[in-house]
C-alpha cells in the first residue's frame, strides 16, 4: 500500500520554519485566509510579516457571509468579523484581493465551497507568482476548505502553484466557545460528492455530541450503507477523550446505529497524516474484500470532529477520491464571555506542506 | 412473518432496515383514501404537501415496483386485504397483472446543483439530467418486472421507438435504440454529471451531456407504450422531497410537468417552501383542470386517531415480545389510571393551604378534612374546583349587596380539566397519561407518534423480558411523555431552519401561555397554548415586508416553524365577515414541556411587533398581554 503523503511534512516550529523560507532569495507567500469572527483567522498573518522583510507576504481574503445577518448573534459575530479584517488590513501586506464569500444562498443551502472555488479560480495565475501559497484553515469552515484545498492540490500537480502548504490553529479550548446550531440537511461537499450508486462503507469521524448530524448523515446514506467505522481521537487531551465520546453519543452510536465495538478505530488527534493514512487502508481493505461481493465500494468519510482530524480525513478523500458527507451549522454563536478567552489564547500554528519541492520527483 | 424487536422504532420508508414483505404488513392505508380512480386514468399533476413525518415517502414507496410485485404476488397474505384491495379499486392492478407503477425520483442535491454549475442558474442541465433518472427508472422497474416474470424477460433486443423530428427532441430520444443501448447510455450520462458536480471551475464539460430547454422523458416514456402496444405497465412519476430545489427550480418543474401527458406525475413536497399565507389550512383538497394538491397534515382529529390506532395495532403484531396485546383495547388497558388516593402525611400542608385560601375568600369558617389515611384524589380535585370558583367570583366586578342574590359561579367540563391540571401540580401527580394523552401528543404526526410509543413499547418489551407485568403507571407514562418533550424542545435549535428564532420565540409564547394558564382563577380553562393572528395582520405582514425589516424575520420564522409542525394552525369559526382568526397553537410535546394541558382552547391574540420582539429577545410575560385577553373560541373541527 502507499499513498501520496505516506512521506509528509508537518511541523509545530511555525516561526523557525517560516523564517528559514523566507530568507531564500526571491522568497514570496500569498495567505489565503478566511476572514470570519474568530480571531485565529489572523495569526498565521501575523507570525509571518513577524518574519518577513517588507513585500514578501501577501494575503488572499475571502470575507464570509451568511443568509442571518438580521439576527443579533449574527450582527455580534459581523461586527468581529469586520474587526479581523481591519487588522489585516492594516498589516500593510500586499493585498492579492478580497472577496465575499456566501456560506449560505437565498435558500439557506450550503453554497460556500462554490462560491469560494469560483473567487480563487480568478486568482490563479497571480498565486502562480509566488514561491509559496499557503491556505489558513483556522477560520474556515469544512464546507469551504475541503473543496479549496483539494482544487489548489489539483493546480499544484499541473505546475500553477509551486508549493501548497496548509496551516492550522488548533484550539479545544477556543472550539468549545463556539456553539454550532441550526443545521441543515446532510449533504456532500462540494466536489466530494458521490459519483456513482454504490454500497457505502461510512466513518464518521466524532469528536464531541454528535447525535443530530451523526443522525442527519446516516439517513443520507442509510439506503447502501453497509458498515460504520466510527473514528474517535486517541491520543488525545485529555486522554479520556474517547470514552467521553463515547459515552455522550453512547444511544446514537450503540442503539440507533447498532455499532459493534470492533469498529471503532482510534487516531492520533494531533497528527492528520495518521487518520489519513487509516483511512486509506480501511478503503483499500474495504474495496478489496466487498467489491466481489457487493460491486463497487465507496467509502464515505464525515468530519464531525476538530480541524487536525478533518484535514488527514481530506487528504484520504482527495487521494482515493472519497466522498464526503457533512452537516453544515447554519450558525455560529459564542458562549459568554468566549472574546476574552479567544484574546488571551496562545494560539500555535501548524504548518503541513503539502506539494511542492519536497514531493517532487518523489511521486508522480 | 418475521417480528421485530420493536416495530415503533422503524419508518416505513427506510428500505435497508425494513423490507418489503415487513414494509407492507406494517402499512397503514389510511392516505391511499385520498387517491381517486381519476389520478391514474386522466392523469393530473398530484401534489402531496405534509410536514416531515406526515408519511410521504411511505405513501410513495408503496407504488414502487418492489412493493408491487410482493402484494401481486402474495395475495393471500393479510396485507392485500388492507392495502392491495384499495390498490385494486384505484386501477394500479387488474386481472393482467400491475397496470401502473412509480418511478421515484428524489429531488437530492445534485438535481438542485445542476441548476447551478459554475455560478450561472439554468435549467437545461436540470432538464437532461431528470430526463435521464426518469427513463432510467423506467427501464429498470421493467426490468425488474421481467425478473419476477411478470412480462416477458426478453428485454435486451426491445426497440425503444424515437420521438417525432418535429417535437425537436434531445439526443437521448432522437434515435431508435435498443432496451439495452438505453439503459447504457442512461448510465454513462449519469456518471458523467456526477463528474461535472465534482468538476472545479475551467474543467471541461463531457460531450455526452446534452443540456435541453424541457423535459422529455415523460412523452418518450407515453410514447413508448403507444408504439409498443405491450402488456407493460404505465410509469407514474413519483417526484419527492421536491422542496430540495431551488425555487426557480420548482417553478420550472412544475411548469413542466403540468405540460398534458398520458402520465401521471405526483409530488411530495414538506411545507417548507410555502409562504406563509400558503400554509393556512386549505379548504380540503384543492383541485384545478390540471392540478391537485392534497394537504397530507389535514385529517381530522378522529380519523387521525383511528388511523394511530390501526398503526399501533400493526407495530403491535410485528414487536415480538409484544404479539400478546394483539389488540389496542388491550395496550389501551396496560396504560393504567392514577391511583384512587393519597396518604394524607402526603398531601397534608398542601390541602390545609387550599382551605385557608377557601376561607379567605368567604368559605365556611368550619371548613376542614377530617385526617384519614387515605385521602380520595377525587376529593382534591372537588376542593381545586371550588377554589377556581371562589377565585372567579372574587374577581367579579359586579358586586352584590345581599350576598344571597349573588349568582354560583357556573362550572364546566372546562373549569374541571383546569382542576385537574392545578392538582397534579400542587400534588406532583401524573397529568399526561393514557392512550388519549399520547395521540394528542403526536400532533398529528404519525412520526412524532411513532418515536413517543416506541418508547412506551421498549419499556413494555423490557418487561415482557424480565417476565414481569407490562402495564405502564401513569407516573410512568408521564415521565416518559415529558423526557420525550424535553429532546423536543431541545432540538429545535439544531433541526429547522431559523430554529435559534422559533426556540426564543417558543419560549416567550409558552411563558406566557404558563402565566396565564396557571392565574388561580383559571381565567381560560383549561389553559392557553396558543396565540392567535386575522387575515388583516398576515396581510399587513406582507405590505409592510421589505428586506432588513423584522417582518420579513417574522413570516420565516413562523412559516417555517409551521412547516415543521413546532406551531400548528388552526382555523376559528367564521363569524362576521372578516373576523375568521388563524391561531397557532404549540406542539403538543411542547405543551408537556412546559407544563401547559393538552386540549386545544385557550389562545391570545398577539400584535405583529410583538411577535417580532418575542423572535429576538426573552420578553416579560406580563408585556406579552397585558388585559389578558385570551380567549376560547369555536374552531372548524374540533379534538
Amino acid at each position: 500500500m502507499t499513498g501520496r503523503w505516506f512521506d509528509y511534512f508537518l511541523t509545530n516550529r511555525f516561526a523557525d520554519f517560516w523564517a528559514e523560507r523566507m530568507n531564500e532569495a526571491g522568497a514570496r507567500v500569498c495567505v489565503i485566509t478566511g476572514i470570519g469572527f474568530d480571531p485565529r483567522c489572523r495569526a498565521v498573518l501575523d507570525q509571518l510579516l513577524a518574519v518577513s522583510g517588507p513585500g514578501q507576504v501577501a494575503v488572499l481574503g475571502l470575507r464570509f457571509k451568511t443568509a442571518l445577518d438580521l439576527i443579533e448573534p449574527v450582527k455580534v459575530l459581523n461586527h468581529y468579523a469586520e474587526a479581523n479584517l481591519k487588522a489585516i488590513t492594516d498589516t500593510g501586506c500586499e493585498q492579492l484581493g478580497f472577496g465575499d464569500v456566501q456560506l449560505q444562498d437565498e435558500n439557506r443551502f450550503s453554497a460556500g465551497g462554490p462560491s469560494a472555488l469560483r473567487f480563487v479560480s480568478k486568482y490563479i495565475e497571480g498565486l502562480a507568482q509566488f514561491r509559496h501559497v499557503v491556505v489558513d484553515i483556522s477560520g474556515m469552515p469544512r464546507s469551504v476548505f475541503y473543496p479549496l484545498i483539494s482544487y489548489l492540490c489539483s493546480r499544484a500537480d499541473k505546475g500553477a502553484i509551486h508549493n501548497l502548504h496548509v496551516t492550522v490553529s488548533e484550539s479545544v479550548e477556543l472550539d468549545a466557545k463556539i456553539i454550532l446550531s441550526e443545521f441543515g440537511s446532510a449533504d456532500y461537499i462540494h466536489t466530494f460528492r458521490l459519483t456513482d450508486k454504490k454500497k457505502l462503507v461510512w466513518l464518521p469521524i466524532i469528536g464531541g455530541r454528535e447525535r443530530d448530524r451523526i443522525l442527519k448523515i446516516h439517513n443520507q446514506i442509510k439506503d447502501d450503507c453497509l458498515e460504520i467505522c466510527p473514528i474517535l481521537p486517541f491520543p488525545a487531551s485529555p486522554l479520556r477523550k474517547p470514552d467521553e465520546v463515547l459515552i455522550e453519543n453512547s444511544e446514537v452510536l450503540f442503539q440507533e446505529l447498532a455499532i459493534t465495538d470492533s469498529n471503532i478505530l482510534l487516531c492520533d488527534e494531533t497528527n492528520p497524516f495518521d487518520i489519513y493514512r487509516k483511512i486509506v487502508a480501511l478503503h483499500d481493505y474495504y474495496s478489496e474484500k466487498l467489491s466481489t461481493l457487493v460491486g463497487g465500494v465507496a467509502t464515505v468519510v464525515s468530519p464531525l470532529s476538530s480541524k487536525l482530524l478533518s484535514l488527514g480525513a481530506l487528504f484520504a478523500a482527495i487521494e482515493r477520491k472519497l466522498p464526503v458527507s457533512y452537516v453544515e451549522a447554519g450558525l455560529y454563536t459564542l458562549e459568554p464571555g468566549a472574546m476574552e478567552v479567544f484574546q488571551a489564547a496562545h494560539i500555535s500554528p501548524i504548518e503541513i506542506w503539502l506539494a511542492g519541492e519536497p514531493y517532487n520527483g518523489v511521486h508522480p | 412473518m418475521a417480528a421485530l424487536r420493536n416495530a415503533f422504532r422503524y419508518r416505513l420508508a427506510d428500505r435497508p432496515t425494513l423490507d418489503t414483505a415487513l414494509f407492507l404488513n406494517l402499512y397503514c392505508p389510511a392516505l391511499l383514501q385520498k387517491l381517486q380512480p381519476e389520478d391514474f386514468t386522466i392523469p393530473k399533476l398530484v401534489v402531496f404537501s405534509g410536514s416531515p413525518g406526515s408519511g410521504k415517502s411511505s405513501f410513495l414507496r408503496l407504488f414502487q415496483m418492489e412493493s408491487l410485485v410482493a402484494l401481486r404476488r402474495n395475495k393471500t397474505s393479510t396485507s392485500d386485504d388492507v392495502v392491495g384491495q384499495p390498490l385494486h379499486e384505484l386501477g394500479v392492478f387488474d386481472e393482467n397483472g400491475i397496470r401502473y407503477v412509480g418511478l421515484y425520483i428524489q429531488c437530492d442535491s445534485n438535481l438542485r446543483l445542476l441548476g447551478d454549475i459554475q455560478g450561472k442558474r439554468d435549467n437545461r442541465l436540470l432538464n437532461a439530467l431528470f430526463d435521464v433518472r426518469t427513463t432510467s427508472a423506467y427501464l429498470s422497474a421493467i426490468r425488474q418486472l421481467a425478473k419476477s416474470n411478470l412480462i416477458d424477460n426478453n428485454l435486451d433486443n426491445i426497440k425503444l421507438h424515437p420521438l417525432p423530428p418535429e417535437e425537436s427532441p434531445a439526443p437521448l430520444f432522437g434515435r431508435e435504440r435498443l432496451f439495452s443501448e438505453l439503459e447504457a447510455e442512461c448510465r454513462r450520462i449519469e456518471t458523467d454529471f456526477a463528474a461535472l458536480l465534482n468538476s472545479f471551475p475551467d474543467d471541461p464539460m463531457s460531450p455526452n451531456i446534452a443540456p435541453h430547454s424541457r423535459v422529455f422523458s415523460l412523452s418518450y416514456l407515453a410514447h413508448q407504450l403507444e408504439s409498443q402496444g405491450s402488456n407493460w405497465p404505465s410509469p407514474v412519476l413519483l417526484l419527492d422531497d421536491f422542496q430540495d430545489l431551488y425555487e426557480e427550480q420548482r417553478k420550472h418543474l412544475r411548469g413542466e410537468l403540468l405540460r398534458r401527458v398520458a402520465v401521471p406525475r405526483w409530488i411530495a413536497v414538506r411545507k417548507y417552501v410555502y409562504e406563509l399565507e400558503d400554509l393556512l389550512p386549505l379548504e380540503g383538497t384543492k383541485e384545478g383542470r390540471d392540478i391537485r394538491e392534497i394537504d397530507l397534515d389535514d385529517a381530522s382529529p378522529r380519523s387521525f386517531r383511528k388511523f394511530l390506532e390501526n398503526v399501533t395495532e400493526r407495530r403491535l403484531r410485528l414487536t415480538e415480545a409484544l404479539q400478546q396485546l394483539f389488540t389496542i383495547q388491550s395496550f389501551r388497558e396496560r396504560l393504567l389510571d392514577p391511583g384512587e388516593s393519597l396518604p394524607w402525611a402526603r398531601v397534608n400542608g398542601r390541602v390545609q393551604k387550599v382551605i385557608e385560601r377557601l376561607k379567605e375568600l368567604g368559605a365556611d369558617e368550619q371548613l376542614a378534612i377530617p385526617e384519614m389515611n387515605d385521602v380520595p384524589v377525587e376529593l382534591l380535585y372537588d376542593l381545586e374546583k371550588h377554589l377556581i370558583l371562589a377565585e372567579r367570583k372574587a374577581n367579579r366586578r359586579q358586586r352584590y349587596i345581599l350576598p344571597e342574590l349573588e349568582p354560583p359561579e357556573p362550572s364546566d367540563n372546562k373549569t374541571e380539566e383546569a382542576a385537574r391540571l392545578f392538582v397534579s401540580r400542587r400534588y406532583d401527580l401524573p397529568y399526561y397519561y393514557g392512550f388519549d394523552a399520547l395521540s394528542v401528543a403526536a400532533t398529528r404526526n404519525v412520526e412524532q407518534f411513532l418515536d413517543l410509543a416506541a418508547d412506551y413499547a421498549e419499556k413494555m418489551i423490557f418487561r415482557s423480558e424480565l417476565n414481569r407485568n407490562l402495564d405502564l403507571s401513569a407516573r410512568e407514562q408521564h415521565d416518559l411523555l415529558r423526557a420525550s418533550a424535553k429532546k423536543f424542545y431541545l432540538r429545535i435549535d439544531q433541526g429547522f431552519p431559523h430554529g435559534s428564532s422559533i426556540r426564543q420565540f417558543v419560549e416567550n409564547l409558552a411563558r406566557f401561555c404558563h402565566a396565564v394558564t396557571s392565574r388561580p382563577n383559571a381565567p381560560i380553562a383549561p389553559g392557553v397554548t396558543g396565540f392567535g393572528l386575522t387575515r388583516v395582520q398576515l396581510q399587513d405582514a406582507r405590505v409592510m415586508d421589505a428586506p432588513g425589516a423584522g417582518m420579513r424575520v417574522f413570516r420565516e420564522t413562523i412559516a417555517n416553524a409551521v412547516a415543521g409542525n413546532v406551531l400548528w394552525i388552526k382555523k376559528t369559526k367564521q363569524g362576521q365577515p372578516g373576523a375568521q382568526k388563524f391561531v397557532f397553537y404549540l406542539n403538543r410535546l411542547l405543551c408537556i414541556h412546559f407544563d401547559l394541558p393538552l386540549g386545544y382552547g385557550g389562545w391570545q391574540p398577539l400584535s405583529l411587533d410583538m411577535i417580532v420582539r418575542m423572535i429576538g429577545a426573552p420578553v416579560a410575560a406580563e408585556e406579552m398581554g397585558r388585559k389578558w385577553q385570551t380567549q376560547p373560541i369555536e374552531f372548524e373541527d374540533t379534538e
